[in-house]
């Protein structure tokens, strides 16, 4: 396996050393750095300190289940997580840009997956309609931009 | 209509390379067809019992003279020469080949169209009723919102991988032409008692193996806030919805686990904590898409028309048409037209590449460039003039396209079934034609009246069986076709699961046992009773008598 990083686009090894805590444990007082949440854990109402964790794993069960894309934004966005969200288990280069705009910064890939692909994916798309947890403006705030300038030109 | 600006060409545009890409590593051999099957999907592009079949989106059912013209070049260089209109107003091809969608995909973005969203767990096309802005029972152009929801929807990061599809209608009239309350969320427009115009919003409708009615969540949202709280009723589906049966993971299986009480505490408890979180459109984005909605510039014209009234006399077809299938516009002297695409020979919904050329230049000429396709799988011309209906009848009626038969007894809805489906386990086509075949009398049809037969070939319910006033569906007995009847369902604002009557009916016993009813009714019919009301007033008993012949 490897871990594709977001920040600097770069691929680099799974270390054994990186190591992640299962929530039970946690849950019963161990301090954790990383910390893996289940997949059907529901973030929008717990009350929950991340403030100590700095990367928080998400899981894909399979890539039909999207319950973490919830999650992620929901941690970006209500929690206020400032972490390293990750995504593992069954990560899609064709996925990628939404976990990237739902707030996922690094992604388990298998050796055969090839990270070239991932990041090319991400320039598939320049104009998006929603408002997600990244910082893309959404196409009607695009069009009051545009509209602004053309008033003042 | 709405035109495309940069941004949405963009995106369409963006969207095809990326599927052109999809294709090819898939032709390539770099994936296989498991992996490929989500992508596909996306894109409307299923694998069926022949071939691929590619599902295009009709945004709430309004297309231009131009995409029409478009969907028939395709239909005849990329497909046999026919479509099929679906009840999602979408139209489908059955048999383009895998290689050529990309550039068949490429040429319906040359026209503001794409196939995003078609298939796949994701929020579909968003429906409506197919006489929006015409109509003279609307509080408002319904459309406005589809388009919104239309884009917002669009490769929502969150929302794309949900238990399973999920589908929006909405409607602003007093009659509900848009089956609402069978949507995973119905939309209806109304004002409240302070004249504001708002949603009421149902959540939880739906058809499959296990039907539900829709309920009502909220009963005014006020419009500014539609966006935010989709966005809170999808958050708590997308977490809590089931994934572990397919069959169980719509979300009227949710609403209807933990009652519509605790579904509204929770979309509530979300809307709060999300309505400041710059998801809503602001007034000038809305009232940007509003422009595109404008009513044509119609012509100040008295409210009958001579013409009209002289060719409904001279022609009794043409009189029968203007019966059963014109319908009153909101501007004098107009008229809304059904063009019927139920002719007994050909599959409910088909219409030919000729077909669709001839309505696309009557479109452009009487009805001011729009066309409209209908969730029961007709087509509509939303705005002739009365003066010219006779001229635009007897085109019709020279291709074929004269059928007088807009909700009657032979404008059946029917699932392509076993011809087409690898889902299906019993044929539905063959059904409608015999049907159709029995009761093509169009005196007969008109004494009948507004009866709506739905017929599914399998309990995935595509054909709406469940809300036909008749409901048909198709199970296999040890490899033998039977059908299930249902009585009494209804797709309006008094939507209704029809009642299951009894045992299934051979392919030998179907066609009688379905006219022994619809003879019964003409028998205790009251006044202008429907076959509907009648079933209602009398209740299954009668009925099922006269269904199993047991009286």
């Amino acid at each position: 396996m490897k871990l594709l990083n977001l920040q600097d686009k770069k691929v680099t090894p799974l270390s054994p050393q990186d190591t992640t805590m299962p929530f039970e444990e946690w849950q019963s007082g161990d301090a954790a750095d990383a910390l893996a949440l289940p997949h059907d854990l529901d973030l929008a109402s717990v009350d929950l300190d991340f403030s100590k964790v700095k990367r928080l794993d998400l899981f894909f069960p399979i890539y039909r289940d999207g319950r973490a894309f919830t999650q992620a934004r929901l941690l970006r966005t209500r929690h206020n997580f400032i972490g390293d969200i990750r995504a593992t288990g069954d990560v899609l280069r064709d996925q990628f840009l939404f976990m990237v705009r739902c707030g996922f910064e690094s992604f388990i890939l298998t050796p055969e997956q090839d990270e070239h692909g991932f990041l090319e994916s991400l320039a598939e798309y320049d104009h998006f309609y929603q408002t997600s947890a990244d910082k893309a403006q959404p196409v009607w705030q695009l069009r009051i931009a545009q509209q602004k300038l053309v008033g003042a030109a | 209509m709405y035109r495309y600006d940069e941004f949405d060409h963009k995106i369409v545009r963006d969207r095809v390379d990326q599927f052109r890409g999809q294709v090819k590593r898939r032709l390539a051999g770099d994936i296989t067809e498991d992996a490929f099957k989500p992508l596909r999907l996306m894109n409307g592009v299923y694998l069926q019992l022949h071939a691929y079949m590619l599902r295009v989106a009709i945004p709430y059912g309004t297309l231009s003279s131009k995409q029409l013209r478009m969907l028939a070049h395709i239909a005849r260089t990329y497909d046999k020469g026919y479509g099929h209109i679906t009840t999602r107003q979408n139209i489908q091809y059955n048999w383009p080949a895998l290689v050529d969608i990309p550039e068949v995909l490429d040429q319906l973005a040359d026209v503001e169209m794409h196939a995003i969203q078609t298939s796949g767990n994701c929020i579909r096309n968003v429906t409506s009723d197919q006489y929006a802005g015409a109509t003279e029972d609307e509080l408002e152009d319904p459309r406005v919102w589809c388009e919104i929801i239309r884009q917002w929807s669009t490769f929502h990061p969150e929302f794309s991988f949900l238990p399973r599809k999920f589908k929006i209608a909405v409607s602003a009239s007093k009659k509900d032409r848009a089956a609402v309350k069978i949507h995973d969320i119905g939309l209806y427009l109304k004002e409240n008692e302070n004249g504001d115009v708002g949603f009421e919003v149902l959540v939880g409708g739906g058809m499959g193996r296990t039907p539900y009615i829709g309920q009502t969540v909220r009963d005014f949202l006020p419009k500014e806030h539609l966006l935010s709280y989709l966005e809170a009723i999808l958050r708590v589906y997308n977490t809590l919805g089931r994934r572990d049966n397919s069959y169980k993971a719509r979300i009227k299986i949710l609403v209807n686990a933990e009652g519509i009480e605790k579904i509204q505490e929770m979309v509530e408890a979300e809307w709060a904590k999300i309505k400041s979180e710059n998801l809503d459109v602001p007034q000038t984005e809305i009232d940007r898409i509003q422009a595109y909605f404008t009513p044509p510039a119609f012509e100040d014209l008295p409210a009958t028309s001579e013409a009209l009234t002289k060719a409904r006399g001279a022609s009794e077809n043409f009189d029968r048409w203007v019966t059963h299938n014109v319908n009153p516009h909101k501007q004098d002297g107009y008229a809304i037209a059904v063009i019927s695409l139920k002719d007994h020979g050909t599959a409910p919904g088909d219409v030919t590449d000729a077909q669709m050329e001839l309505i696309a230049d009557l479109g452009e000429k009487y009805s001011f460039d729009e066309i409209r396709t209908t969730h029961d799988q007709n087509i509509v011309l939303p705005h002739l003039k009365q003066d010219d209906l006779f001229e635009v009848w007897q085109q019709l009626h020279a291709a074929g396209l004269g059928q007088a038969n807009s909700g009657l007894i032979s404008d059946i809805i029917a699932c392509p079934g076993l011809d087409y489906c690898n889902l299906a386990n019993t044929r539905s086509i063959p059904l409608a034609e015999r049907l159709q075949r029995r009761f093509q009398d169009p005196e007969r049809q008109g004494l009948i009246g507004e009866l709506k037969i739905k017929i599914s070939g399998c309990i995935n319910a595509c054909g709406h069986h469940h809300i036909g006033h008749i409901g048909i569906l198709g199970v296999d007995k040890k490899g033998e076709e039977f059908y299930q009847i249902t009585l009494g369902g209804s797709e309006d604002k008094d939507a209704a699961i029809g009642d299951i009557v009894g045992r299934g009916l051979s392919t030998d016993e179907v066609v009688d046992a379905i006219e022994r009813l619809v003879d019964y009714y003409l028998t205790q019919k009251q006044g202008e009773e429907r076959f509907l009301d009648t079933y209602k007033r009398l209740g299954a008993e009668p009925f099922k008598e006269a269904l199993y012949e047991t009286a």
